[in-house]
């Protein structure tokens, strides 16, 4: 099989992750953070040295604001749901995931919050910027966004949006699902106040792993409460960090396996596991820009503003049929909505959905050309 | 090591922490869980210091480490 879905999760992943993962199952099966024993211990130094290990990869500070969640879905709900009261206003991009848009629109029936949304501009980032400052009021909060575009690749500019924000009071929460690990993240240097990411995604981790980083999470109220291993005799939830969003027993094999993940990425460097799918994706525009049948969305992805994946559409074929196709052919790809309305609505591919290939770190230029070559054939 | 002072910290993630800082300043410290409930508010994980505990004690604190304070060997049980 031809693996090209690896914006929905990456695939394989690293044999350092499987071995890292097998070996907490067999030798560190103990519960982190709960007992003495000497397993246990060992179990929680697995967990301490994994925060240490993504807190370098972040540039943050303390590591105890590594907090680990389920995903980045978890990540971000725990932002929205925890810092929201009622009354306040919230800006999103018009690229958004349905992780984003959900819990707000559910906010706004339960709790009277509104919120706008900002359109993102393919074009000038200037003009994203002047989309957010405009959509701010006097009860606006927090701006959420996107990081890249699940469906279109954009890269947002979220370090000049959170320098605005600064300046207005305002909070920043940034999803990192499509970034983290392909893209540098400098979390001490940058204005972000919440960073939420997957660790299944590009980071190489496996799934059920996500991560929420903040040096504000005394500001936000938990989503998830009960035992933590610490405090134990108050009745109320702990508020030291990262205890405070980790109750219940902690995901072992999966943060090990994520720490081997973010190391495994350290290893080759961030920026050459960009350049070589960009180089890809870059090779893969070329061809289908000639081909007629093919509609392709956005301009050819340029380093710096995408990152690498490419949505396109074959004329008169709805996207699902040809994922179909293509998995008949042994190639998996995703078509839809990738559970982002928003940025179909705003690119009027709403009924249609697209197609979306995106290559990882093990992907070949050969696989590449046997993908345009099946869909040369849909002509 | 002698263990009869130990510097209680309320979650393994500190007491983790708190064991690099020392060991970066060359102070040897070992951890265990201890069992003070109502001093340290419940479960928590103690550091047992090989040398000046109160020094060591007053060094994370100054480095920001939240603990319980510090357990002497006539409280302990």
């Amino acid at each position: 099989m031809i693996y090209l879905d690896n914006a929905a999760t990456t695939f394989p992943k690293p044999k350092s992750v499987i071995m890292a993962a097998n070996s907490a199952l067999l030798k560190l099966s103990a519960n982190p953070g709960r007992s003495g024993h000497a397993m246990s211990i060992r179990a929680s130094k697995e967990i301490y040295d994994s925060r240490k290990i993504i807190a370098k990869f972040f540039n943050v500070n303390d590591l105890e604001n590594i907090v680990f969640t389920l995903n980045c879905t978890h990540a971000l709900n725990i932002v929205i749901k925890g810092i929201l009261k009622s009354g306040d206003h919230v800006v999103i991009s018009s690229l958004e995931h349905n992780s984003v848009l959900r819990p707000l629109e559910s906010l706004r029936k339960t709790m009277d919050i509104s919120y706008s949304i900002a359109k993102v501009s393919f074009e000038s980032d200037d003009e994203t910027l002047d989309n957010f400052r405009k959509a701010f009021n006097r009860n606006t909060k927090l701006i959420v966004c996107t990081h890249a575009s699940n469906v279109w690749g954009k890269i947002l500019p979220v370090d000049r949006l959170a320098a605005m924000c600064k300046q207005y009071g305002i909070f920043v929460c940034v999803d990192a699902a499509q970034s983290a690990g392909i893209v540098n993240i400098n979390y001490e240097e940058s204005n972000i106040d919440f960073l939420c990411a997957a660790g299944h995604k590009s980071l190489y981790g496996p799934m059920g792993t996500g991560l929420l980083i903040s040096n504000k999470g005394d500001l936000l109220l938990p989503l998830i409460e009960g035992g933590t291993g610490s405090k134990s005799i108050q009745a109320q939830q702990p508020d030291l960090m990262p205890d405070r969003f980790e109750s219940g027993t902690l995901n072992l094999p999966g943060i090990s396996a994520l720490k081997s993940g973010v190391e495994f990425v350290q290893n080759h460097g961030v920026y050459n596991i960009y350049q070589k799918e960009m180089k890809l994706i870059d090779n893969l525009y070329q061809k289908l820009e000639k081909l007629e049948h093919i509609k392709l969305y956005t301009e050819k992805p340029q380093f710096g503003r995408y990152v690498p994946l490419l949505t396109f559409n074959i004329k008169n074929k709805k996207s699902e049929e040809v994922a179909k196709y293509l998995n008949k052919n042994l190639i998996a790809v995703r078509a839809g909505l990738h559970c982002s309305p928003l940025a179909h609505q705003q690119m009027g591919t709403i009924e249609e959905g697209a197609v979306r290939v995106a290559p990882g770190i093990f992907t070949s230029s050969n696989e590449i050309d046997i993908l345009y070559r099946k869909l040369l054939k849909l002509e | 090591m002698k263990h009869n002072e130990i510097i209680s910290i309320g979650s393994v993630t500190y007491a983790m922490k708190a064991k690099d800082i020392l060991k970066s300043s060359g102070i040897k410290s070992e951890i265990e869980k201890i069992s003070h409930y109502k001093k340290s508010s419940g479960c928590a994980y103690g550091l047992y210091v090989q040398g000046d505990t109160e020094n060591a004690h007053k060094l994370l604190l100054q480095k920001g480490v939240k603990t319980n304070g510090i357990i002497y060997g006539n409280d302990r049980k």
